[in-house]
């Protein structure tokens, strides 16, 4: 009589037994399970790494700030711009007014600041901030205390700072008393009143301000911007709310949309087809107008990662399919012994996670050493750039996540292929055939190879359009180029004093025989900051909703030479063009062909802020934001004629630009030693700036598509070594009956290549289909560019070819005598 | 005809191989019954069926034709898992290449087809307990199989087929391994076995120790061709 089916197939003791066993096999052959954790570690430890990069970018909340999904970002926006900034009396308006939706409002921006904390004072980076701040951002000083409500009124009367946690180690050394220390912020004495606790870094967590002071001290903190109190078009504040407990995001938009209408009726130029923009802080990311390309530059990463753990996932469970082979007898007794099919698949697929939740252990190793390189990325800029990223809760979660599947996708094709053992011959020990296991291994070559070559064509993709994108035409010659930013202002010094400090640094930079030519500029291309303006052109009349907002920046007689900028009209800036004599501008050739297209630009009228400037230079178009955007019109002021004290100084050096700092820093120190100067770096290595992120994607693409490579061809190896050693009495015959040793190696590799060809053939179409997604990421590039198309596949096939050539060549070197006795 | 009283009974059993377009008739018309208690031999030349009649009687292997009652049930037409849970509970298998997972100790080794049931830990570590005995075994229970010798590994396979208490021993040349010395040891083990009540159906082509069976089946070309009883 058959008896009632047996227990639970997830009977707490089978699991032991399975467990007990799993252990066994995990110490059983060293060598094995080294490969398998090795392979493993890799490709999940990649895979956490670059997830914790995409939680600190795009999930991490903002950190050491309380409840911060309450929190919103305010934007202003124009036609064709969604995030622009705000300004202080607009900040106040919707402070002022917004209390039945939030429970506090405060507005925060970066400064350039001058700060002596014992001596010669540094450039750092710090913030301006409402004095609520804090409070409304719910954090509390880690030392002292933060600002006072009463901090927010009284125009220059609060000079009183909190440091960043980074700051008081960086300018006082952590230095216990640090409350009621002073500091010479701008030249002006300030009271540091408190620090802030470590986990907070700000409202933007990528870049760590030094220090935050009122935004009362904004005459101190931004000298000659005191009319920006009352001035609406004066726009670089940025704004954080938080929700009233109960209020939504939409009842929050609705009354952004009905206080629009408010300002506008009551300040109809300053708010003329403007609105309020909220977005969820938990949305906005870095910044909400970077999060599209945030969110795709992740997704490929992610997508590319994954792929190489696909392959590495391939190559273990071929490893596991080889064991299989040798476990094919423990199999058959199991299953004459009754175990059912069900409970040996648990079994085996309790092995492969218990070697991979190992991998997953050796991973944090991958993952915490891949961390530690990236946090250790420095940008050659005032901003303090830590990336933070960490073997976070949620990272943890992910690796886990990723492990258990990882177990899974490797242990199943090897634990259905080892619970069909053909039971007779194995329980008589005699060696199984083979073929299907064979047929099983060669289909995860092909998976293997088709998955490789669709990750190295994505890496190749992305590289050849690194490349191009470095190639670009900028529109000015970078090389020969030093950098380096100044603002005599933040010393105190006069507009008069600054222009005779400009004048005589000119003038001393230009007698030194290293120098070919010196300009100034306040706003470097292919930066990381930007300005625009509003203009009027007379004669023209703007399409509905057209943008009318210019990229604009200033900059001295010299700046157009120093730059490489030819002129294909008119002139460049001259000392003549100072703020006694007609206001001049030049402006690109975008600006012509938008405005006055195929006619004369030169002498033709420009109106912005209220006044007239006359065209008196056209300049080829360059880049200005980014390297791939679209033509774009800009113009630039004449610095005489547009003030503004903090300028980058641009020196066109005879030799290279790093050999000229040491002559660069005497010559300011000769002028004033007091006088920080900062970020002093070659043209070249500013332009990496902008290209960093896809210079860390092209990287990580790159190493990820060497170690799918390798991965691949090891694999490859390993499938044609089993192969040739299942067919070696096979080939025995062959040589007994006359094959040459050529005739063997041409059989191995012809199958071995046919596999790859197959998998070339699948890969293609994917990396067809993967190109396309991954087009909306290049730099304006060719997603089909032919050479990766055509390179990639050959270099896989190349090196596919070498990983059968070597079984090949051992299946030629068989004797013939031992193969045929071969059991 | 079924006998309905024997333990195993066989009517017509075929087996026939297809491979690509040759059908090979490995097994035709083989009527056979095993009453309980009874030991019995089966024999013939190499290639002659005896180890695909003992694969089809030890549910490793279906048969192409006829009817299987063992236990009076009809079994030839299980599914997999059915066919599992018989062989686990019913059959005990001793091998000629002993089979034991290197991977296991002697102790786990027969603990391994109880695990396979929903026993409590503690009664399948008696039963191995006494099967060691059984088969004197015991101060090698921690041991693993290569640490032993053949007949030593023999007795271990001899153990774990007996610890389920199946209600037939299938043994397919159970000294076909072993020198002269431990092939006896092993052979008077399934006699004391056979004598305290155990069914046996072995396979040999050893006429030696088919005298040890009750009765002597013989098997030519897929056929049995005639029956001796001791």
């Amino acid at each position: 009589m058959i008896e009632p089916r047996a227990g639970s197939l997830f009977s707490l003791s089978a699991l032991r037994d399975d467990l007990r066993f799993a252990r066994r096999m995990l110490v059983k052959s060293p060598l094995f399970t080294g490969m398998v954790v090795l392979t493993l570690a890799l490709g999940i430890g990649l895979n956490a790494a670059v997830f914790s990069a995409v939680e600190a970018m795009l999930l991490r909340p903002l950190p050491g700030v309380r409840d911060a999904d309450a929190l919103v970002q305010l934007y202003r926006t124009a036609p064709a711009m969604q995030y622009g900034s705000n300004s202080i009396p607009h900040f106040w308006d919707v402070r002022r007014r917004s209390t039945d939706v939030y429970s506090g409002t405060a507005a925060w921006t970066f400064v350039n600041l001058s700060v002596a904390a014992d001596g010669r004072p540094v450039r750092l980076m710090g913030q301006m901030v409402s004095a609520d701040y804090f409070s409304v951002l719910g954090v509390t000083a880690a030392h002292g205390r933060t600002f006072l409500p009463s901090e927010d009124a009284g125009r220059g009367a609060h000079p009183v700072a909190v440091l960043s946690n980074a700051g008081w180690k960086d300018l006082l050394g952590g230095r216990a008393d640090v409350i009621g220390r002073s500091l010479l912020v701008n030249g002006q004495k300030v009271e540091v009143i408190g620090v802030a606790p470590p986990e907070f870094r700000g409202a933007l967590p990528l870049a760590v301000p030094s220090l935050w002071m009122p935004l009362m001290q904004l005459a101190q903190l931004r000298p000659g911007s005191e009319s920006d109190f009352d001035n609406r078009n004066n726009n670089y504040l940025n704004i954080v709310a938080r929700l009233r407990p109960g209020v939504t995001v939409a009842q929050a938009r609705a009354r952004m949309a009905a206080l629009s209408t408010e300002l506008r009726a009551e300040f109809p130029d300053a708010y003329e087809k403007r609105d309020v923009n909220l977005v969820p802080q938990n949305e906005a990311g870095i910044h909400p107008m970077m999060r599209g390309a945030q969110v795709a530059l992740s997704a490929v990463v992610m997508i590319v990662v994954g792929l190489l753990l696909l392959i590495a996932c391939v190559n273990v469970a071929n490893l596991f399919l080889a064991r299989a082979r040798d476990r094919a007898r423990e199999m058959a007794i199991r299953l004459a012994l009754g175990a059912r099919r069900s409970a040996l698949m648990r079994q085996l697929l309790v092995e492969s996670l218990v070697f991979s939740l190992v991998s997953g252990i050796a991973s944090l190793l991958v993952a915490a050493w891949t961390i530690g390189l990236a946090n250790g990325i420095t940008l050659p800029t005032d901003i303090d750039f830590r990336p933070d990223l960490r073997l976070s809760p949620l990272v943890l979660a992910f690796s886990l996540a990723v492990t258990v599947v990882a177990g899974v996708l490797f242990g199943l094709a090897p634990a259905l292929q080892a619970t069909r053992p053909a039971l007779i011959p194995a329980l008589k020990g005699e060696a199984p055939a083979g073929g299907s296991r064979s047929r099983v291994s060669r289909g995860l070559v092909v998976a293997q190879m088709a998955l490789s070559l669709v990750l190295l064509i994505c890496a190749g993709l992305f590289l050849v359009n690194l490349r191009n994108a470095t190639m670009i035409d900028k529109g000015f010659v970078s090389d020969h180029v030093l950098l380096a930013e100044v603002d005599p202002g933040l010393q105190g010094y006069t507009r008069g004093a600054s222009e005779d400090f400009y004048r005589r640094l000119t003038e001393r930079l230009s007698a030194n025989p290293g120098v070919r030519s010196v300009g100034f500029t306040d706003q470097v291309p292919l930066g990381i900051g930007s300005s625009d303006r509003g203009v009027e052109i007379p004669g023209y009349t703007p399409a509905k909703g057209e943008g009318m907002s210019i990229y604009y920046a200033s900059v001295s007689p010299g700046y157009f030479k120093t730059m490489g900028i030819p002129l294909l009209k008119g002139r460049e800036f001259t000392p003549q063009d100072d703020s006694g004599s007609v206001r001049a501008l030049v402006v690109n050739q975008r600006f012509v062909d938008r405005f006055w297209p195929g006619q004369e630009a030169i002498g033709r009228t420009v109106r912005t802020a209220r006044r007239d400037y006359t065209v008196v230079g056209v300049v080829p178009t360059g880049k200005y934001l980014r390297l791939g955007e679209n033509p774009t019109a800009h113009m630039w002021f004449a610095q005489s004629q547009l003030w503004d004290a903090g300028m980058a100084i641009v020196i066109r050096t005879t030799g290279e630009p790093d050999a000229f700092i040491g002559t660069l820093r005497s010559e300011v120190t000769a002028l004033d030693a007091n006088l920080p100067l900062s970020n002093i770096r070659s043209m070249d290595k500013y332009l990496g700036i902008s290209l960093l992120p896809a210079r860390l994607t092209g990287a990580a693409l790159g190493v990820f598509g060497v170690l799918g490579l390798l991965l691949a061809s090891v694999g490859m190896y390993g499938v044609m070594a089993y192969s040739v050693s299942q067919r070696t009495r096979e080939i025995g015959i062959r040589m007994a009956i006359g094959a040459q040793a050529a005739d063997v190696v041409r059989l191995v590799m012809r199958q071995g290549l046919t596999l790859v060809l197959i998998g070339t053939g699948i890969g293609l179409a994917g990396a067809l289909a993967a190109s396309r997604l991954l087009g909306a990421v290049l730099y304006g590039g060719n997603s089909l560019d032919p050479m990766t198309f055509t390179v990639v596949p050959v270099v896989l096939i190349a090196v596919a070819a070498v990983a059968s050539f070597v079984p090949a060549r051992r299946a030629a070197q068989v004797d013939p005598m031992h193969a045929l006795r071969y059991d | 005809m079924i006998d309905n009283g024997a333990l195993i009974s066989l009517s017509g059993i075929s087996k026939i191989f297809y491979t690509d377009e040759v059908e090979t008739h490995a097994l035709s018309d083989v009527h056979l019954h095993v009453a309980k208690g009874e030991y019995v031999a089966i024999s013939g030349p190499s290639g002659c069926g005896k180890t695909t009649l003992l694969s089809i009687l030890g549910l490793l292997d279906t048969p192409s034709g006829g009817e299987y009652l063992l236990a009076g049930q009809h079994v030839a037409g299980l599914n997999a898992a059915d066919r599992a849970r018989v062989r686990n509970r019913q059959i005990g298998f001793i091998f000629q290449a002993f089979n034991l997972i290197g991977d296991l100790t002697v102790a786990e080794n027969i603990e391994l087809p109880l695990t396979y049931r929903d026993m409590a830990a503690s009664e399948r570590r008696d039963r191995v307990a006494k099967a060691l005995e059984r088969v004197g075994m015991t101060h090698r229970a921690k041991h693993f199989p290569a640490q032993l010798s053949g007949g030593q590994q023999q007795r271990v396979a001899v153990a774990r087929a007996v610890a389920g208490d199946p209600a037939i021993l299938l043994a397919d040349e159970p000294t076909g391994n072993l020198d002269s010395r431990n092939g006896e040891a092993v052979m008077e083990l399934l006699s004391e076995l056979h004598q305290n009540g155990a069914t046996i159906c072995m396979v040999t082509h050893d006429s030696r120790y088919a005298h040890y069976a009750d009765r002597e089946v013989s098997l030519f070309d897929g056929k049995m061709v005639e029956t001796a009883t001791a």
